[in-house]
């Protein structure tokens, strides 16, 4: 067999295979949504510096190690933004981090939880919105996607939501002790407020 | 007095400016109120971006500074204080801090040390607490 017959043997293998993991995306997915993008791009391309594990987790893990502690704190906070979320006292403050959790079934696009911030709240009383912005600069409104969550691990939003809480029990809230100011503490209260 | 506090805060060595945090600059030549958005953002310059002009309208004409020296963050602003906090825990080494209310939210009922009944160290207010804490941060 010639080297060109091998190297065509080859890529319609790494096609045959970036097509299986297409069609079985969701199983591939970890528990954030994320599935193997890159893996599926390389098979697709043929295209990128392969590096073994050892080699890859060597240069990255720096990253590798923000990337696992924002990860579990992710999956943490993850049940527990939806419950905000779905609260009738909740609404977008400004200052308050929002996170992609989610990228949706096989196709979807994006690497990893895009962060973004809401800079203002606003809009048609019936169809409120809030203005966020992203690391581009852009001005945007807040997408009608449940996959927006609040970022509760970041301190600027854990402060706005303890501003919801207090609006919603009207001032009755107060922050006495750790207990009460922790994410799981403020979203209880605001499922509880009258 | 707010204006105060929150020089006060600026002008501790554990200040920085954090995203989420909302400024106001009111000077005779200027007049602003910004929202950091980004913070340090190293791909760019170091700086934050602003969509928030100082009618609190949407600014399509995004700017990027740096924070000036008049500017100063918004201490009545909860996200701002939630900010402070994470600094105050992140120079304190204690994740878990928190001033602690004596009265509810009484003036002079906010204490940095639970322990402490001295009137001395009572504060008025969180954020004054939160400041309070900051600079005697280590």
């Amino acid at each position: 067999m010639s080297g060109k017959d091998e190297i065509a043997r080859l890529r319609s293998i790494m096609a045959a295979a970036a097509d299986e993991i297409e069609e079985h995306w969701e199983a591939h997915c970890d528990r954030e949504g994320f599935g193997p993008v890159n893996l599926v791009r390389r098979l697709r391309t043929g295209k990128g510096d392969y590096r073994s594990r050892t080699q890859s987790i060597s240069k990255c893990g720096h990253e590798a190690n923000i990337k696992d502690s924002r990860a579990g704190g992710c999956a943490m906070n993850d049940d527990l933004a939806r419950r905000a979320v779905a609260c009738r006292h909740w609404r977008w403050l400004p200052g308050m981090a929002l996170v992609r959790r989610k990228h949706g079934p096989a196709g979807g696009t994006g690497l990893r939880p895009t962060h973004l911030r809401v800079a203002l709240t606003g809009g048609h009383p019936c169809d409120p919105f809030a203005c966020i912005a992203d690391v581009d600069r852009l001005p945007r409104p807040v997408p009608h996607d449940p996959h927006w969550v609040p970022d509760l691990t970041d301190p600027a939003t854990v402060g706005a939501l303890l501003a919801l809480v207090r609006e919603a029990w009207e001032g009755q809230y107060t922050v006495c002790g750790e207990a009460q100011l922790t994410p799981e503490a403020l979203v209880a209260a605001l499922e509880a407020a009258p | 007095m707010k204006a105060e506090l929150a020089q006060r805060a600026v002008a501790c060595r554990h200040w920085r400016w954090a995203p989420g945090m909302l400024s106001r600059c009111s000077t005779d030549t200027r007049r602003a109120v910004y929202r950091w958005l980004v913070g340090l953002d190293t791909r760019h310059y170091g700086l934050v971006c602003i969509v928030q002009d100082k009618h609190g309208r949407p600014c399509r004409n995004v700017a990027t500074l740096q924070p000036g020296p008049d500017d100063l963050p918004d201490l009545t602003d909860q996200a701002t204080l939630g900010c402070l906090l994470g600094l105050v825990r992140l120079a304190r080494l204690d994740p878990a801090w928190l001033p602690t209310c004596l009265d509810g939210q009484a003036l002079g009922a906010w204490v940095v040390e639970p322990p402490s009944r001295n009137r001395q160290t009572r504060h008025e207010s969180y954020a004054s607490a939160l400041v309070a804490a900051l600079e005697a941060a280590p």
